[in-house]
């Protein structure tokens, strides 16, 4: 789900964020690429939770 | 029946002052003192006033006013309030159409009587967990007012809890979506409780996350918590998270104790990263309430991972039209966050959604053999205003997103907490310790912490600066 080794924050920044409509100057997107780079490092853990096909989120969510 | 709340209830519904002398002695409180921990980002003077005399009038005729009669509240200001915009924080909203009627949670605590003063501080669209707002500027911890800067009252409900630790009103409201209530519970040393995810409306509430947001009361007693929460439980169609729970007064429940319960400890990931007050006090409750063992949640950092992640998507995607059209008006602090997340790619985010899930059914496994679970609800007791680093245990953690280590990771599968706080954690400053149920039993949180309060192990007094003339 997710390679730390080779997800590049910079380039993954300068490529998405035309798509969702966004323009960033260059100082914007070290910034927002910095940001990313967290957000990435803290959801790791996450990313690295093996599931099977049968674990879905739930569709009306009750804890 | 104690509580600053339901004294002042009680002193009005016996005629030993009325609701237009308290109203007004909390609008004076609010306007002298008000300034100096800087939790109101409105006051509603006139709207306060016509309800207290509503309320005198009610009396006055022999009819109830309801259990919080007269008693003064405050909301944070993400939730509707009539004639005024619903800012949640920001600047941007300033100039939004005024709400046309009220929240749930005002309609709620009205029709039993309390009286709603106005709007409180937090951080921009519920986004931190310190209420360093650059718009309205920081809420400041009431505990701590010697300290040059100042202390952050937590968030994102910091005016919440400040409001209520300065005695500047018994009762207010926020949101809980990564630790937004239990945050500032533990900071301010007061009672907060985060209801199951679904308890609650959260009708006229400006959402941040829709998968994680939670609604929920403060208050400086037990009692007084139990009474609001008690006002705010009802079903309402008009919130389609709200799950068909037929409402469980808990009120009734005073004294009932806690044989029976079975209450353990998280380890773990709860018990790494933390101050020694954070967890003496965890030790201190766990002795009182009797706790028989420690147990490890193994998906406790995967469940926190996946919140996080899906609160930067989420929310980011909420904001995106505005991200690309007024950048510059959003709070500095979470600018290139709510970027960030705006560019996430939708395979993790989904990952996270069926994580989530995962998380949920290992915790469900885990608590079959338990009732109530205790953890930290804040790794430390309140940081200075402006610190960015925190180091816990030889690590250098971004303290911003760090101050939810332990609650993020609950809110994630949607678990009731009350957050009980211990005073003088660190010799001066009070921290929360989080009391854990599974889904629906909030009531056997209150039996806990009804127990904690009589044991004097835990107590929510008004902050020593701002005691003489709390509300």
């Amino acid at each position: 789900m997710l390679d730390p080794e080779r997800f590049d924050p910079a380039a993954h920044v300068a490529a998405a964020a035309p798509m969702v409509g966004l323009r960033l100057d260059a100082e914007r997107q070290a910034k927002v690429a910095a940001a990313l780079a967290l957000v990435v490092r803290v959801a790791a853990p996450a990313l690295a939770v093996e599931l099977t096909e049968r674990d879905e989120p739930a569709p009306v969510f009750r804890p | 029946m104690t509580g600053p709340a339901l004294s002042l209830a009680a002193r009005i519904k016996a005629r030993e002052t009325t609701a237009r002398a308290i109203t007004e002695a909390a609008l004076q409180r609010a306007a002298a003192r008000g300034p100096e921990v800087n939790a109101f980002t409105a006051i509603l003077a006139d709207r306060a006033l016509a309800k207290a005399a509503a309320i005198d009038a009610t009396i006055a005729a022999g009819r109830d006013p309801g259990p919080l009669a007269g008693v003064p509240c405050a909301v944070k200001n993400l939730f509707d309030l009539a004639g005024i915009p619903t800012v949640a924080g920001s600047k941007i909203r300033r100039t939004a159409p005024a709400a046309t009627g009220d929240a749930w949670v005002v309609r709620q605590l009205e029709a039993a009587g309390a009286i709603c003063l106005g709007a409180l501080n937090m951080d921009e669209f519920a986004y931190g967990f310190t209420t360093e707002n650059s718009h309205d500027g920081p809420a400041r911890n009431p505990h701590d007012m010697d300290h040059p800067i100042g202390r952050i009252a937590g968030g994102s409900s910091g005016g919440s809890g400040a409001a209520v630790s300065g005695g500047f009103v018994p009762l207010t409201v926020g949101t809980d979506t990564n630790g937004s209530i239990r945050v500032p519970a533990s900071l301010n040393g007061i009672w907060g409780l985060k209801p199951t995810y679904g308890r609650l409306s959260r009708q006229g509430c400006f959402p941040f996350v829709f998968a994680l947001d939670h609604v929920g009361p403060f208050a400086r007693s037990v009692d007084d918590l139990a009474a609001a929460y008690d006002a705010l439980q009802g079903l309402d169609p008009d919130d389609p998270a709200q799950s068909p729970q037929p409402v469980q007064a808990v009120t009734p429940l005073r004294g009932s104790g806690i044989a029976g319960l079975r209450i353990g400890v998280l380890g773990g990931w709860f018990a790494e990263r933390q101050s020694a007050a954070a967890r003496q006090a965890v030790a201190a409750v766990a002795k009182a309430l009797g706790a028989q063992g420690t147990v490890t949640w193994e998906m406790a950092e995967a469940a926190r991972a996946a919140a996080f992640l899906i609160t930067s998507s989420e929310g980011a995607a909420l904001h995106l039209p505005t991200l690309r059209t007024q950048l510059e008006d959003y709070e500095p602090l979470i600018q290139d966050r709510l970027l960030a997340g705006a560019l996430l790619p939708a395979a993790w985010v989904s990952h996270a959604q069926r994580v989530r899930g995962k998380a949920q059914r290992s915790m469900a496994a885990l608590m079959a053999d338990w009732d109530i679970l205790l953890a930290p609800a804040t790794p430390v007791p309140a940081t200075p205003i402006g610190q960015e680093v925190l180091e816990l245990e030889g690590q250098q953690l971004p303290l911003r997103a760090s101050m939810g280590l332990f609650t993020q990771p609950i809110s994630a599968i949607g678990l009731p907490v009350i957050t009980a706080p211990v005073q003088k954690a660190d010799g001066t400053l009070p921290i929360g310790v989080q009391l854990i149920g599974k889904p629906w039993t909030e009531a056997l949180l209150f039996r806990a912490a009804w127990a904690l309060e009589s044991a004097g192990i835990c107590a929510a007094p008004v902050a020593p600066a701002f005691a003489a003339g709390a509300v």
